[in-house]
């Protein structure tokens, strides 16, 4: 690939745009998917979003001002389908705060493409349990390997910010495990 | 574009996490939004502008506030009119046939409509013609919402 620019203007022209959205697909589709899976949980409803969200990209696409990167941009639809996506299943089940770890935990179990052991059942409970918002920023980063300026765009929040509360979910997390299995012990 | 190193991510979330899925998922998958994308392309929304019907609402609007502001006595020197004419315009019989005329063809919503209370107009106006646009121009609520959250999602 020659250049991001170049890319996004075989995206947008006709004759070009089918075969760049396929590559498109093939560059984002996984990453975007598992970025979808942790915060809507289930794999039937990362299915969902994930569809929306190349959707919403595709239409979006004419009016992509490129004020950020396409990588950023992609990732910024498929965080704010998720959120949408979640925060309609909320409103359904007339959710109050203190449910959403609960809930988190019951798609998770309900979910027959989840199988986890012990370590990886405890790390889950863990996740449950953080504060959101705080969730997603942890996942952004030690999973889906975004940059903390990148997040700071999708978030729409400070850098500073996103630091700060990045690396005391990591101390918060490294303490509760510390009766299980170390394995995140060299990896945070 | 700046690419980080390929990761096996289905593996890091399969150890980590406990997370998997299906058996070819991701090839699956790729074909169902493609195919969802194909159907959007199919989908071609006329613009308001373009419709027809809408210019002639329209018009036949923009004729009933001309007649009202410049030809104010209009109405109030229909007994000038010769006694046949009046008359048939005061029956009662004569009137109910324009409203159903106005009901129903709405090709001669100008003409009908100079012979009906404007109430009647406004009503069936907000009940009919306003909705007949929004149909035609395949503009429901869910869509409007969706060019909203497109908006959001571009800004």
């Amino acid at each position: 690939m020659k250049s991001e620019t170049d890319f996004i203007n075989n995206l947008l022209n006709e004759k070009n745009k089918d075969r760049a959205f396929k590559k498109l697909l093939d560059l984002y589709q996984e990453r975007l998917y598992w970025h979808v899976r942790k915060i809507v949980i289930t794999h039937e409803n990362s299915n969902d979003v994930l569809q929306n969200t190349f959707l919403r990209v595709y239409k979006s696409l004419p009016n992509f001002k490129q004020q950020s990167s396409l990588h950023t941009w992609m990732f910024k639809i498929a965080y704010n389908e998720s959120i949408r996506f979640i925060n309609n299943e909320k409103k359904k089940r007339n959710e109050s705060f203190d449910d959403i770890s609960e809930t988190y935990l019951n798609s998770l179990t309900s979910d027959s493409f989840f199988e986890a052991d012990e370590v990886q059942f405890k790390l889950q409970q863990i996740l449950a349990a953080l504060p959101e918002r705080h969730r997603h920023i942890f996942q952004m980063k030690y999973f889906d390997d975004l940059k903390f300026k990148e997040m700071a765009t999708i978030l729409a929040m400070k850098e500073g910010t996103l630091k700060t509360s990045y690396y005391a979910t990591v101390k918060q997390i490294k303490e509760k495990m510390l009766n299980v299995e170390l394995f995140l012990k060299n990896e945070v | 574009m700046n690419f980080k190193e390929n990761r096996d991510l289905a593996k890091t979330h399969k150890k980590d996490l406990g997370l998997s899925v299906p058996e070819n998922y991701f090839s699956t998958s790729k074909n169902e939004i493609l195919t969802k994308i194909s159907g959007e392309k199919k989908v071609k929304v006329v613009p308001l502008y373009q419709n027809k019907f809408v210019w002639f609402v329209a018009a036949g609007i923009t004729l009933l506030v001309a007649l009202t502001v410049f030809k104010p006595n209009l109405f109030s020197n229909i007994d000038n009119n010769p006694s046949i004419v009046s008359d048939s315009l005061f029956n009662n019989e004569n009137l109910d046939l324009v409203y159903d005329l106005f009901l129903a063809d709405k090709e001669d919503i100008t003409v009908a409509s100079l012979f009906m209370d404007d109430t009647e107009i406004s009503n069936y106006i907000a009940n009919n013609i306003i909705e007949e646009i929004l149909i035609d121009d395949e503009i429901d609520y869910f869509m409007l919402e969706d060019m909203l959250n497109d908006e959001m999602d571009i800004n």
